[in-house]
């Protein structure tokens, strides 16, 4: 089964993104923090795709993007943003940071199922 | 912030009122620079003296250089820091009950997601278990062997139909035959009876008691009973004939009429089962398509509902920073009032200022285009890089 991490603050986003991800048949690892995520990285959780929230309490989404970059376990993991900014300057951020690609919330189930799909067929 | 409110209400203030002011005139303040000042403690009310005794002149107040209308501006100041803290405490209150909420909503229809889940599973399974599954293929393999057992009777029915027929045939042409040979008994009569008719004659030619007499009578009688034995057999015959003509061809027919009507009842029966049967397997296919069809019904919506809850977390990010622009007021306003009452230098920067720096705060496009009003730029939502 392939395994998506989601990394956000927010419970129900948590829980929303689980449930719809979870029905479309890929595995969830849950992380409410940058620093959560990369515990459970380095404890061995290997996703075969990272949604992370932009804007977190302490590590944000593009921290993680470079920490996980920096690690040779998620080097070529693509990691989307799930966040409510879309401003093009911080996409860029994003991008220059190791991003795969950005998405604005609130986000459609399905445009998300399909962009998880392009990034890891067969869930 | 709330640390702030606490102490306020510690203090006695009631939310959204001014604070009191001290005796001294300067009313107190609710920065941190006065924290953990003690309370004054209230002032008596003044008494009319006797004529005998000083009036008691207070010290003047260090707060006397301060005009009382910028005074009360101080005091509005600082009592919208109260009510700051009041708003603060009713947005951390939404975004706390809608969060609840939307998990609340998130786990509910999960919940029923999962009973519908387990109902489809629940009667997918039974209705393909291997038990249902054995008993309609055993009510099939019944129907089945029951058109076949049917089938083989009305063969054997046949074919014993065809052999009574054969045999009733075979009868008949017996008789025929018994008929010819009747003839030529019938025949063999006439001879006899003439033979002994001539046997007479040449006998009384003879003269009597030549004794012959007696043998012409015999061959005389002999024909006379071998006629009326070939009458006997001739008339039995017919009445064989007869018999099985009408009585046996016809109850036979009768018969296989009968249980041509029966079997074909029962061939009825069988197709009637067997069509019921198939009724049966196609509802219970139809039932089965159509749980798990309501079932699948329920991903589409609940997707949606799983991204409309999205709503919380946008509406609580942006709670977040109209609380941070309250506070950010709120704070100004302290500093401004305690500038004033203490003569200090005022804040670096204007409310102004202050608010414009909230811009660089926001985490949306949408509520920078809504500060500076205009409306928002259409970046694309979805974007691979």
């Amino acid at each position: 089964m392939k395994t998506v991490m989601l990394v956000d603050d927010s419970p129900p986003i948590l829980m929303s993104m689980e449930a719809i991800l979870g029905r479309a048949g890929y595995g969830v690892i849950k992380a409410s923090s940058g620093e959560e995520a990369l515990h459970k990285l380095q404890g061995g959780a290997r996703p075969n795709l990272v949604i992370t929230d932009l804007n977190m309490a302490a590590m944000n989404g593009i921290d993680l993007i470079r920490a996980m970059r920096q690690m040779a376990v998620t080097r070529f993991t693509p990691i989307l943003m799930l966040t409510t900014e879309s401003a093009m300057d911080r996409r860029q951020e994003a991008r220059s940071a190791g991003a795969t690609g950005w998405i604005v919330k609130p986000v459609q189930p399905a445009d998300l199922l399909a962009v998880v799909r392009q990034m890891v067929p067969g869930g | 912030m709330f640390a702030l409110l606490t102490r306020l209400l510690r203090r006695g203030h009631a939310p959204g009122v001014p604070p009191a002011i001290p005796p001294d005139g300067a009313p107190e303040l609710l920065g941190e620079a006065h924290a953990d000042e003690p309370v004054p403690a209230p002032v008596p009310a003044p008494q009319t003296a006797p004529d005998n005794v000083v009036p008691f002149s207070p010290p003047e107040s260090r707060y006397h250089r301060i005009h009382p209308q910028t005074m009360a501006l101080v005091e509005e100041m600082q009592s919208y820091a109260g009510f700051v803290e009041i708003m603060q405490a009713h947005l951390t209150n939404v975004c706390g009950e809608t969060q609840a909420a939307a998990e609340d909503i998130l786990g509910q229809a999960l919940n029923i997601e999962g009973s519908v889940s387990g109902l489809v599973r629940h009667v997918g399974d039974t209705m393909q278990s291997d038990r249902l599954v054995d008993a309609s293929d055993a009510m099939h393999l019944s129907v089945e062997t029951g058109r076949a057992m049917i089938a083989e009777l009305i063969r054997q029915h046949a074919e014993t139909q065809t052999e009574i027929r054969h045999s009733l045939d075979t009868v008949r042409a017996l008789s025929n035959r018994m008929r010819s040979h009747l003839g030529e008994i019938e025949d063999v009569r006439r001879y006899t009876d003439l033979l002994a008719i001539n046997a007479r004659i040449r006998i009384a030619g003879l003269g009597k008691n030549t004794g012959l007499e007696v043998i012409a009578e015999e061959i005389r009688a002999l024909a006379t009973q071998t006629g009326r034995l070939a009458s006997d057999l001739n008339h039995e015959l017919t009445e064989m004939d007869l018999m099985i003509s009408e009585d046996l061809i016809a109850k036979v027919s009768s018969q296989q009429r009968t249980d041509d009507a029966r079997t074909e009842d029962l061939q009825r029966s069988f197709a009637k089962l067997a069509e019921h049967m198939n009724t049966l397997n196609q509802f219970q296919a139809d039932l089965i398509r159509e749980v798990q069809r309501r079932g699948e019904d329920m991903r589409e919506p609940l997707n949606t509902l799983c991204g409309s809850i999205q709503f919380q977390d946008v509406a609580r990010q942006q709670l977040e920073q109209v609380s941070r622009a309250l506070s950010m007021i709120s704070d100004h306003f302290v500093a401004l009032s305690s500038a004033i009452i203490h003569d200090g230098a005022p804040p670096d920067s204007s409310i102004a200022t202050c608010l414009s720096s909230i811009l660089g705060s926001y985490v949306m496009e949408q509520q920078r285009a809504a500060h500076r009003g205009e409306s928002a730029a259409t970046a694309p939502k979805i974007e691979l890089f």
